[in-house]
């Protein structure tokens, strides 16, 4: 499966009467984006602004970001639209520099805040991008999973949009992801340890879901995808009652498996993904991790797999199953996770389950530790804070787990958490 | 130029020069300066800090009267309000290593100063506390010159007040707190070159050490049900519909108690759950899917328990720190107790 | 609660995290977000399995122990 994905830069954002990238330059009509996106009539609002790194501006109410794209043949984010095809190979151009964010009140989803300058900045990649804000209004009586699939059919479709304008563009960086056999090695070195990723994408229903080729999770077992699936858009977050986990860009533009795609041939040789939901019932994890070191051991071959979790506390006893079972097989584990430390960061209770076979974790985050936001001059997305009693303006201590980006399940940023 | 920080320096008697075990049983003491190993760490501190004052006390004395020899330290460290208090290096001597570590602690709480301490590891004064950063020594004096200077570099740091970074980079023992920090590498990086150390037999070292909780031992069974007071726990955030208390659904730092006395159920209408881990909608809609209400009164109709307690207790088990979670537990155990309940449900999702 | 010598029996989905912090009398539960229910059972049989887990508890707390038990 080969999979091209074109860069085209973005550093600034106009309104202008023709939708057009003019060579750094996105140029974007308004009107006619909110048109498209009201085609749905579960929306009745959809309004654009665009917000500049560095600008006094906070957005709030968010839901979901991308990144924009276009592929050259088929659909991206292959069955939210229309029928769904497999993903991962063709051409696909990115506009780089640059994120849609969709915003819109949701119920149940926890605030998030993205501030374009302040400790924001320093924390979140995406407070560097240059961002169209989607604020989306439901129609009067909708439900919330009517809004939620709404919504994240407007993120697509935004995507889509604005991907169009590199159409017949020429990009100015092309990076080529190209992997035949999952249990091959490209006739490369096999003698490069074979390290696989085990990915969860977690359902609980309830407007609480992950969409794998626009379906929810919540039934799936494990099973193994090809890497470009999921940088091709087969993964879609759905999931917003936490929006500051893991973001449909985050999935996109993967930490982990563009760390392993860029060491594969050289320090490794990338085996291949595993992707699973967390299971509710704890036999259940119990059985599914036995299913994936199976997987690892005999069908990948891997002498490691790096494991991350999609959810939160409820997420570590399948971490702690994952590892016993797969290093019961001979296969080395390392978990990526988050952490929420205890009063004043003590390190009790940072994962609410422990296995002694757990010896190998990236702490990538307290997810409970505070930032203070100042004040933020410009609200984009919504209009009132749903945990805060205040003008959202105002300067907001906040924990880390409500900036997107801040921490990344998947180690796209430099954070760590550490002892003191 | 702004008068130098005040420093204050613990040594036992024989690093004073007051001599050996002969003096293992002499009362704390005090003498304005450094004295012994306070003089090259005076040197290291530079002119930035002065040590105006060193306190010593005998081994044995600190080792048999702890409390006594602290307080009596401390009222002789705080005489000269320093602002940072040094104690050793002690290497791998025990009782010396236990007596500034005791200090310490001590002093880092009542005081509201650094103290810094430099210990060997396996030293038995080694205990992680917020209140005491401990460098590690060599287990000999020959590590003296080393111990003395991270000293100096520590403390000074502390003192002008200048942000530290992790534990490991500062040179001292975790002390069981952890802090979010930018670092060089990827999260995705790391768990890489950490697992390809870990498939070729090298060797790495976690981000994230799990702990282990102490064991309780079971209490003994309840004898007779028939006639047992049972007392329900719930952790899934459960509130009167429309949360008046305004519980939190994530790191709830309390708890609530609803009356439940004269309810042979919970009604759909009159409850909901606030936690924000878990999709609440299936016991939103049924609240039995999380507190079996209606089967524990058939039980308590049919005389197979005695009675139910009055109060139900409840709070939202998402992200709640440990140590509250502890405190709020013991809490509610007290109170149980002395209410006369035999015996508890505690259901969590 | 045992600290303070009354007995607990812990209905829960999550059996390792209650063994790891150190729950003596632990009985698995049918799901996170339910606990004690199961929506596809539908009510006669979600008010069975209700009736089974409580037992269960009971006999937790009636049987005495040296140390943790999934019961």
């Amino acid at each position: 499966m080969k999979l091209t994905l074109n860069s085209f830069p973005v550093d600034e954002i106009k309104d202008s009467r023709k939708t057009a990238l003019d060579g750094h330059r996105l140029l974007v009509n308004r009107q006619e984006m909110r048109d498209l996106l009201l085609e749905d009539e579960r929306l009745i609002s959809a309004e654009i602004d665009f917000a500049h790194p560095g600008e006094s501006c906070r957005i709030i109410n968010i839901l979901d970001i991308f990144d924009p794209r276009i592929k050259a043949e088929g659909e991206t984010f292959s069955g939210i639209l229309g029928p769904a095809k497999l993903a991962g190979s063709g051409t696909t151009n990115v506009l780089r520099g640059m994120s849609i964010v969709t915003c819109g009140p949701l119920d149940g989803a926890e605030d998030a805040f993205l501030d374009m300058t302040g400790p924001c900045a320093e924390l979140s990649p995406f407070a560097g991008l240059e961002t169209v804000v989607v604020r989306l209004t439901p129609a009067p009586g909708l439900d919330r999973g009517g809004f939620a699939r709404a919504a994240v059919e407007a993120g697509v479709k935004a995507s889509g949009y604005l991907g169009e304008t590199t159409r017949s563009g020429t990009p100015e960086g092309s990076e080529r992801f190209e992997q035949n056999s999952l249990s091959g090695s490209n006739g490369r070195d096999d003698s490069l340890p074979r390290i696989a990723y085990i990915y969860p994408i977690y359902s609980q229903g309830d407007a609480r879901d992950m969409l794998l080729y626009g379906r929810n999770t919540r039934d799936l077992i494990p099973t193994l995808i090809h890497p470009n699936e999921v940088m091709d858009g087969a993964v879609v977050w759905a999931g917003f009652c936490r929006p500051a986990k893991n973001v449909t860009y985050n999935h996109l533009n993967h930490g982990v498996i563009r760390t392993l795609y860029e060491a594969h041939g050289r320090s490794i040789s990338f085996a291949g993904v595993i992707v699973t939901n967390h299971p509710k019932l704890f036999s259940d994890k119990v059985l599914y991790a036995e299913m994936m070191a199976r997987f690892a051991a005999d069908i990948l071959a891997a002498d490691g797999v790096i494991v991350t979790k999609d959810s939160g506390g409820q997420a570590d006893p399948d971490l702690m199953q994952i590892c016993e079972k797969c290093e019961e097989r001979g296969v080395k584990t390392t978990l990526l996770t988050m952490e929420a430390a205890g009063d004043g960061g003590s390190s009790a209770g940072a994962l609410v389950d422990a296995s002694s076979r757990a010896d190998a974790i990236v702490a990538v985050g307290n997810t409970v530790e505070e930032v203070r936001l100042p004040r933020m001059e410009r609200i984009l997305g919504g209009d009132r804070l749903k945990d805060f009693e205040q003008d959202p303006r105002y300067p907001v201590e906040v924990c880390f787990n409500k900036v997107p980006g801040a921490i990344s399940l998947f180690g796209d940023n430099r954070l760590a958490a550490l002892e003191i | 130029m702004a008068a130098p920080y005040r420093v204050v320096h613990y040594l036992n008697p024989f690093f004073f020069g007051l001599g050996g075990e002969e003096k293992a049983s002499i009362e704390p003491t005090a003498k304005a300066g450094p004295f012994g190993p306070g003089r090259p760490l005076q040197e290291a501190l530079g002119g930035e800090a002065e040590i105006v004052k060193t306190v010593t006390c005998g081994d044995n004395f600190f080792a048999e009267r702890a409390e006594e020899a602290s307080d009596r330290l401390l009222d002789l460290i705080e005489e000269s309000r320093p602002h940072l208090l040094l104690a050793g290096p002690a290497f791998d001597a025990g009782r010396y290593g236990l007596a500034c570590g005791h200090l310490c602690r001590k002093a880092g709480a009542t005081l509201n100063i650094p103290a810094i301490t430099a210990l060997a590891p396996g030293n038995p004064g080694i205990e992680h506390s917020k209140d005491v950063y401990i460098l590690s020594t060599s287990n000999s004096v020959r590590g003296m010159n080393p111990a003395l200077q991270d000293m100096a570099r520590l403390g000074l740091k502390l003192m002008r007040g200048e942000p530290l970074h992790s534990a490991r980079e500062e040179g001292y023992l975790p002390r069981g707190f952890r802090k979010n920090f930018r670092v060089e590498k990827r999260g995705a990086d790391r768990a890489l070159d950490m697992l390809l150390a870990k498939v070729r037999g090298r060797a790495f070292e976690t981000e994230l050490i799990l702990p282990k909780f102490d064991g309780v031992p079971p209490a003994p069974p309840v004898k007779d049900l028939e006639s047992a007071k049972i007392a329900l726990v719930t952790t899934e955030g459960l509130v009167p519909k429309g949360n008046p208390d305004r519980m939190d659904s994530t790191r709830a730092d309390r708890y609530a108690k609803y009356r439940i006395e004269d309810l042979d159920a919970l009604d759909a209408s009159a409850f909901e759950f606030h936690h924000g881990g878990f999709s609440t909608a299936d016991v939103n809609n049924d609240p039995h899917r999380a507190v079996p209400l209606d089967v524990l009164r058939e039980m308590e109709r049919e005389g197979r328990i005695g009675k139910l307690f009055g109060d139900i207790y409840s709070f939202a088990g998402c992200s709640t720190y440990y140590e509250t979670a502890a405190g709020m537990g013991r809490e509610i155990a007290r109170e149980l107790k002395g209410r006369g309940v035999n015996a508890v449900l505690i259901l969590s999702s | 609660m045992d600290r303070e010598g009354v007995p607990a029996a812990l209905i829960t989905t999550l059996i390792s995290v209650a063994k790891n912090v150190g729950a003596n009398r632990i009985v698995p539960g049918t799901g996170v977000p339910h606990v004690t229910g199961n929506p596809d059972l539908g009510p006669e049989g979600e008010r069975a399995l209700r009736a089974a887990l409580v037992e269960r508890a009971l006999t937790a707390l009636t049987t005495p122990l040296e140390e943790q038990r999934v019961f």
